[in-house]
This record gives structure tokens, sequence and C-alpha cells, in this order.
């Protein structure tokens, strides 16, 4: 958690930044508070981030409208999370949608802004409930170069 | 913010980078107790092959235990004085022998752990991947919320 800019914030003002990935299960609202309250901890800024990722869509011709399917996908999500962004007024806090295989775009975003801690939770809406680690959380992991916490679900 | 932490240290640039996190969340008062956390390995194979008779190997292990375990006992009295430094009231500091992944993941069960600190890396670091096999193992077996420090 940018350790060596933790101590220097003080001095420098240098800001920390966080980056927080969110989905539409409820148990982001549990990543997005963890997220909250270490912002607040090392007095960093917060990227919300949320990945559309794309549908597998065989038959391009069907009636299915990406953009659509986009749109309502992000209300789903924000519906949940703006609450509790709401809630951290306090806070500097960026609303971020994006579009590609989450962890990828996660990490990406998380290199091009120079952040210095990702949260995500360990499992998402994917099916496989035995696991203890998601995909995304599991591709974050192994790709990102920072420091990361997972937050655990039950 | 959080109650119990453990923090798993072995003496690596990361492991060190992950106690001044923590150093960093005790002086904002986000910690209450901390469980430090040294695992000394079994290294069997080494003995073996350079031990002539069973209790050549048995002697051998037995004194690098007691030598290493005192490099864990220094080890984690130099952090607890760095927590202690930033505010820390709560330190217990632990040295046990066994597979690190397994008892890191044990000792936050036993001690109600909700958060697990561990450096991305070790003292390992040949293979080049990103992320040490300790870390690798402690994330895919706690249910313990895990920060991990690069
Ligand atoms: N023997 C150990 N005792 C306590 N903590 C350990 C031990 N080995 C590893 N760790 C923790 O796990 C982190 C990652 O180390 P590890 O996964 O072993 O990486 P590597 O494969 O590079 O050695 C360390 O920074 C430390 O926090
Ligand atoms: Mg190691």
């Amino acid at each position: 958690m940018g350790h060596v800019r933790l101590i220097l914030v003080a001095e420098k003002g240098t800001e920390m930044k966080i980056l927080v990935g969110v989905d539409a299960s409820s148990y982001s609202i549990a990543v997005l508070e963890r997220a909250i309250e270490l912002a607040r901890a090392m007095k960093a800024a917060l990227e919300v981030v949320h990945v559309f990722e794309m549908p597998f869509v065989y038959d391009l011709g069907a009636a299915v409208n990406v953009d659509q399917m986009r749109q309502a996908e992000a209300e789903a999500v924000w519906s949940v999370a703006q609450p509790v962004i709401d809630g951290a007024a306090d806070l500097d806090i960026t609303r971020i949608d994006l579009t590609g295989g989450a962890s990828r775009m996660l990490v990406t975003r998380a290199a091009e802004t120079g952040v210095d801690l990702i949260v995500v939770g360990n499992r998402g809406r994917g099916d496989l409930a035995s696991l203890v680690l998601g995909s995304t959380s599991h591709g974050v992991i192994h790709t990102a170069p920072c420091d990361i916490f997972i937050v655990k679900g039950d | 913010m959080f109650k119990t932490v453990v923090l798993a240290l072995d003496g690596s640039e990361h492991a060190e980078h992950a106690l001044e996190t923590v150093a960093g969340l005790v002086s904002d008062g986000s910690v209450d107790t901390i469980h430090l956390l040294n695992v000394v390995p079994p290294r069997a194979s080494e003995m073996v092959l350079s031990a002539e008779s069973y209790i050549e190997i048995e002697h051998a292990y037995v004194a690098t235990l007691g030598y290493e375990t005192d490099l864990g006992k220094e080890l984690l009295a130099r952090a607890s004085k760095t927590l202690t430094a930033a505010g820390a009231n709560w330190i217990h500091e632990h040295v046990i022998s066994g597979d690190p992944a397994r008892k890191v993941v044990e000792l936050a069960d036993e001690v109600g752990a909700d958060l697990i600190v561990l450096g991305r890396r070790g003292l390992g670091g040949l293979t080049g991947a990103l992320l040490g096999s300790v870390t690798r193992r402690v994330q895919h077996e706690t249910s313990v919320a895990v920060l991990t420090v690069a």
C-alpha cells in the first residue's frame, strides 16, 4: 500500500490512489465499504470501477443489443453502489465504466492512473461458488504489480 | 478498521514493506491487535543430501531449527519495535516450524483474524513470477481478507 508513499504523504502531499472493482452482486457493497474505509485511513482518492464484460454473442444477427445490456448492467451496478458512494462525501471518489475482461481492465486502468492499491472481492457473480477466489480476483493477484486487498465474502 | 491482523514476515524486502504498511495503519488507529508470524520451513532434503546417517540428519535438523528459530525471533522482535513506535498496543510474536502457507492460514483461523498481510514476494523469487508461492497459496486457502504488499 504505497509503503514509501504512505510515510511520505504528509510531507510531500503526494496523493495516494485506490481503485476498487465493483459488479452488480450485493456483495460489492461490502467491498466498496472496505475500500472507502481504506481510502479514509490512507487519505487516498478512490476510483470506483465497473467493467462490463462483453457477452459471448454467437449470432450477431439475433436481437441482442449489447449497448442495451451494457446500459442495463451499469444501472444495476450503480443503483447499488451510488448510495454507498454518497455516504462518503468527505472523500474524493470517481466513478468509471469500462468494457472488456474484468481483471485485465482493472489492472490496466490501475497502471495507467498510477494506483497504489487495488481492492476487489474474492468472488463476484461467477457460478463456481466453491472456489475461494473468483476469476477476477485471481487474475488481479496474478497480474497487478501494486498492492492488492482481497475482501472475502461468505 | 481491523481487530486482529496476522502479519507474516520472512525477512524479505516485500515483507518489510508489508510491515511498513501495517505500521501506517496502526498509526492511523486502524488496527487493534497484531500477530507477527515467522515460519521456519523444514529443510529435510538439504540435510539428507549432506548427511551420512539418520542420526546425523536429526542432529542437523535440530541445530538448523534452533538457529533459524533464533533468527525468526530476532526478526519479529525488530518488527515489534517498529510497530510499538507506530503506537501498537497488542503485539504477539509467533515463531513456528512447518509449512509456511499452512501455518499462516491456521494462525489466522486460531486467532480469528480479520486481515492477513503478506509481501507479494518473499525470499524465493527465482521463478520470476509476480506472486510468491506462499502468498499464492494463502490467497487460495484462507477465508480471511488478504492484503499483499509490493
Ligand atoms: N517462512 C515464512 N514465514 C513467514 N512469512 C512468510 C514465510 N515465507 C513467506 N512468507 C510471507 O509470504 C510473502 C511471500 O513470500 P513467498 O510466497 O514465499 O514468495 P517467494 O516465492 O518469492 O519466496 C512474504 O513476503 C511473507 O510475507
Ligand atoms: Mg518464500
